[in-house]
């Protein structure tokens, strides 16, 4: 309870004029910068750090805060319409929002949808950052290397459920995915690995442009099929009453976000894993469970478990970074960063010396979660009328944005011409049936798996047993990763012999 | 058609004069203002520790009026920033005196280890800072003072240090010959960062961590985080660490790579240009913000003009690449 | 329709070659010049990791191959390949002539000269990815994109 009576103390200090003003400023710069492809919370906090040199402290770190936090919603609006995820963790916010928005013909709905299920998520991720503080920064302390190494393992397995039809094919795509992650500086020697000898490649394959190159341009290539189709205005519902979403459709959606929710902020709150992986784990663990439509057609599941997951996840990386100073991302580094510009300590005492910035933020949060669902609810309509744009205009502007967004990520052309390399790529897998969700999924986890594995490695001699039995919590994992690879075979070997006979469905 | 062409191209090289700003370099009699904007470059992603450096020294130069010049940060991480760094060394003509660089010993190592580009294609024009390197035990480690680590290997068990890239990688092999052990009893995990290292040793994964004062501060005063030995050769001065003893205190020879902060620019730079510089970045280390910084963050002040800058750079450039068998 | 010729490719049988050639060069250079296990300190080496997946790509796209062999070649329209070419001119134009000029150059080739719109219609198109480029990205963000070949000269680069 004590924790409750400090947010409402830090309600207090957000509820001034100057900082609720920085408050709606950051929300209102984050769903811009979010929505922006190739902007992501990182680039956009680090771009807009100086601009609040001359702020006070607390001032500052609610606008950013909001800025990060409301970012999230932003890159779903981008990847919905356009299907380019305006930042990497929506990527698998496209895989359900664009078809709902462009097959289904509910933009509005799947819009309403992603903000609905944001706005859920962030509040679970909050409400648990709140109730168990400092408490949940210690739990995300438990996971070592070899905790990490098992868990992304078992989170690896998920790739199964994302492979499509063709589970050799999907797999294939994967494993090109993880060595094309595997390029550049190898961080536990410092050298360079697969650079092939040139130097842009030392740095490795931005995620980013991969991306918008993977899923945006090569649906460009797709659209150039379509792009004499007229589009008939009476076909989308303009306003928010039009974009409503049904009892129905809250029904379907609460289920996932709630889900995705609770395991996005324990993701966020676990070294280095982030938002995206946040997302990618909530849509694959969505996979596991029932949707009223098969996830990739335009599923109101695949949206709601894919943005509550990453919101959830946001407010989860706040933890570490408030109760020990541990950024649990690249952007959660550049607010440390910013406290230390700001003449503040971060570090475990924080919370002890400056509850008024500490919990300030927490409120800060709640507060722009608010400012960025009622904003985004308002601009529904002026969003849906991207889609009103003929396609045949459509496709040179996207062209542009798709390399405005990858030059952004990476300030360099290196970074347009993967994302070109990429989009042809992405546009012959899907052309040949290959499904590319899976690639991007092991392109963000492999790095992280591979980063954790050698360190455990190293921590234990090269002892295999005492990596995956050597706490509790590895040998509790190991065994769920035995259980979901064993299970399968386990099914196929009693159906085989009449062990064992599957109910039908439906 | 082709008026209409033609009148696209002439609004195309119109735009391309607006946005380029129009501008010509201004002539030099001896002495050198800037006439265009400055471009610094960063090789490290924003937020990091190099960033701060650049922004502080930016923010003091505008605020104290050091130079009228409006200097534009340009982070170029490409290739782990070596193309940011080649892109550098490699620039001509007025654009030269107008661009600088962020280089720290940490761009040094990697530059020479992993590419051929050498600080003789730079001009250095200051040497701002630098940082010295401890070892940390936490509240969840088994060894407590630096003597129990002495036993502890003496007694043939295995230790485990974190730390970051770069310098502290480096640091760690000077440690590994002052202790005469071997990685396979001292080993060294890399993190990314000094925090991901922090990270592991709070959750009891690892035994030690290399650190620096600005990384760990706050730890030490929670009582998470324990000072156990300096590096270097001399005691810390800081309040916070000054009780510390260093590895020399103990009979091994110091085996810090101290990680210096500095600033340089293209090889090409006129001489009038870098001296306008370096008197900017020395004004800068004479203002209470600087020490503010200075003190904030735990460095050691270390301000070098552009000769000493030189003499300096070369000669660790010199004895790194000894050390790596890349001196011929 | 402009640009409707077709090509059938054997795109099914040469994605898992790529994809062979792609796991064979990974594992040749990661034995060659990474290595795979340090047997001093039991650890892997930087190799470890991308050998083991490449062996597992040799052997997936062996069998994703044979699972190909029986599928039909691939339809491919040269309409589709004009969104790459475009870029690729683009991309081009923007090494000679920098960002704006060339966005404003793409977009009139592409509304105007391909597409056939009204001067209206080309001319708000510009207007709009000229929004995105010049005030959102460069002016407010700060990103400085290319300024070409001769916007260098005018800047004397």
């Amino acid at each position: 309870m004590e924790n409750f009576a400090m947010l409402f103390h830090g309600f207090g200090v957000v509820f001034t004029p100057t900082n609720i003003g920085a408050c709606l400023l950051g929300s209102i710069l984050g769903l811009i910068v979010g929505a922006m492809p190739g902007i992501g919370s990182l680039a956009g906090v680090a771009l807009l750090l100086p601009l609040t040199y001359k702020f006070d402290p607390t001032t500052a770190i609610i606008m950013l805060g909001a800025l990060y936090y409301s970012n999230m919603y932003g890159g779903a609006f981008s990847a919905i319409l356009l299907n380019i995820p305006g930042d990497s963790p929506a990527v698998m916010t496209a895989v359900d929002g664009y078809p709902m928005a462009t097959v289904k013909k509910r933009p509005g709905q799947a819009l309403m949808t992603a903000n609905a299920s944001s706005c859920i998520g962030g509040i679970i991720g909050m409400l648990i950052l709140v109730i168990l503080g400092p408490a949940l920064a210690e739990i995300g302390l438990k996971f070592g290397y070899a905790e990490m190494m098992v868990l992304l393992l078992v989170a690896m397995t998920s790739i199964g459920w994302l492979v499509g039809g063709n589970p050799v094919q999907g797999v294939l795509l994967t494993f090109i995915g993880i060595l094309v992650a595997s390029i550049g500086m190898d961080v536990q020697t410092g050298s360079p690995r697969y650079d092939f000898g040139n130097i842009y490649l030392l740095g490795g394959v931005e995620f980013i442009p991969f991306v918008i190159g993977t899923v945006g341009f090569a649906q460009l290539m797709q659209l150039m099929d379509e792009k004499d189709i007229k589009v008939k205005s009476v076909d989308m519902k303009l306003t928010i009453r039009g974009s409503m979403l049904t009892a129905h459709d809250y029904k379907r959606l609460l289920g996932p976000s709630v889900r995705a929710g609770l395991m996005g902020t324990f993701v966020g709150v676990l070294p280095g894993a982030g938002a995206t992986s946040a997302a990618f784990l909530g849509y694959a663990m969505q996979k596991a469970f029932k949707s009223e439509e098969p996830l990739g057609t335009g599923a109101i599941e695949g949206i709601a478990a894919s943005e509550s997951a990453n919101n959830a996840a946001a407010a989860g990386s706040f933890a570490p970074l408030l109760a020990l100073g541990i950024p649990g991302s690249g952007t959660g580094a550049v607010l440390l960063g910013g406290l230390m510009m700001w003449g503040l300590n971060p570090g475990p005492l924080l919370f002890t010396n400056d509850p008024d910035f500490a919990w300030g933020l927490i409120a800060s949060l709640f507060v722009s979660n608010i400012f960025a669902l009622a904003i985004s609810l308002g601009v529904i309509p002026m969003l849906l009328r991207i889609l009103q744009v003929p396609i045949k205009l459509l496709i040179p502007v996207v062209m542009v944005v798709c390399f405005v967004g990858a030059y952004a990520s990476t300030y360099s052309m290196f970074g347009v011409m993967i994302m070109l390399i990429a989009g042809v790529c992405g546009y012959v897998f899907d052309k040949n049936g290959y499904s590319t969700a899976p690639m991007l999924l092991a392109f963000v986890l492999a790095p992280l798996l591979e980063d954790n594995m050698r360190k455990a490695f190293i921590r234990t001699a090269g002892d295999i047993s005492d990596v995956f039995f050597g706490s509790a919590i590895a040998t509790v994992l190991t065994l769920v990763l035995i259980f979901i690879c064993a299970f399968p075979v386990v099914r196929t070997i009693l159906i085989k012999t009449g062990k064992y006979t599957p109910k039908k469905k439906g | 058609m082709k008026k209409t062409f033609t009148l696209a191209i002439a609004l195309l090289m119109v735009t391309t004069m607006a946005f380029a700003g129009g501008n010509a370099d201004a002539s030099s009699d001896g002495s050198f203002t800037p006439t265009r904007d400055v471009t610094w470059t960063c090789t490290s992603s924003p937020g990091g520790g190099s960033d701060i450096f650049t922004q502080e020294i930016k923010e003091s130069i505008r605020l104290n009026g050091f130079s009228d010049a409006n200097i534009v940060i340009d982070y170029v991480t490409d290739g782990g920033g070596e193309v940011g760094r080649l892109e550098v060394s490699r620039m001509t003509g007025p654009r030269a005196d107008h661009t600088i660089l962020t280089f720290n010993s940490g761009d040094l190592m990697p530059m020479c280890l992993n590419t051929n580009n050498r600080i003789e294609n730079f001009k250095p024009l200051a040497l701002m800072a630098s940082d010295n390197h401890f070892l940390c035990s936490g509240d969840m480690s088994k060894y407590h003072s630096f003597q129990e680590i002495i036993d502890a290997l003496a007694r043939g068990e295995r230790i485990v240090i974190a730390g970051s890239k770069g310098d502290d990688i480096e640091t760690y092999n000077a440690l590994l010959k002052s202790l005469g052990v071997d990685e396979t009893q001292l080993a060294y995990v890399t993190n990314d960062s000094t925090s991901s290292a922090i990270t592991s040793l709070l959750g009891g994964h690892v035994d030690l961590v290399l650190g620096k004062q600005a990384s760990c501060e706050q730890y030490i005063i929670a009582e998470r985080m324990f000072p156990m030995v300096a590096l270097c050769e001399d005691r810390f001065t800081s309040d916070l660490l000054k009780d510390m003893p260093t590895i020399t205190e103990f009979g091994y020879e110091a085996c810090d790579v101290p990680n210096w902060r500095g600033i340089v620019a293209p090889k090409a730079m006129s001489e009038a240009a870098a001296d306008y510089w370096a008197e900017c970045f020395r004004q800068v280390t004479e203002t209470p913000e600087w020490d503010e910084y200075i003190t904030r963050n735990g460095l050691v002040p270390m301000y070098m003009d552009r000769a000493s800058t030189v003499q300096f750079m070369t000669e660790f450039q010199q004895s790194y690449l000894q050390s790596i068998g890349k001196d011929k | 329709m402009k640009g409707n010729k077709s090509v059938k490719l054997p795109t099914q049988q040469l994605i898992p070659v790529v994809g062979l050639i792609i796991g064979l060069l990974f594992l040749l250079k990661g034995i060659k010049d990474y290595g795979f296990w340090n047997s001093t300190t039991h650890t892997p080496t930087a190799g470890f990791f991308p050998i083991i997946i490449a062996v597992a790509l040799c052997l997936l796209s062996v069998l994703a191959f044979f699972q190909s062999i029986k599928k039909e070649k691939v339809e491919y329209t040269l309409r589709n390949w004009y969104v790459p070419f475009g870029f690729v001119l683009f991309i081009a134009a923007i090494y000679i002539i920098g960002t704006v000029p060339s966005t404003i150059l793409f977009i009139i080739a592409w509304v105007k000269g391909y597409e056939k719109m009204s001067w209206k219609t080309t001319i708000i198109c510009v207007i709009f990815c000229l929004i995105i480029v010049i005030p959102i990205f460069t002016m407010w963000l700060g990103i400085p994109f290319p300024v070409g070949k001769i916007g260098e000269l005018i800047l004397g680069y």
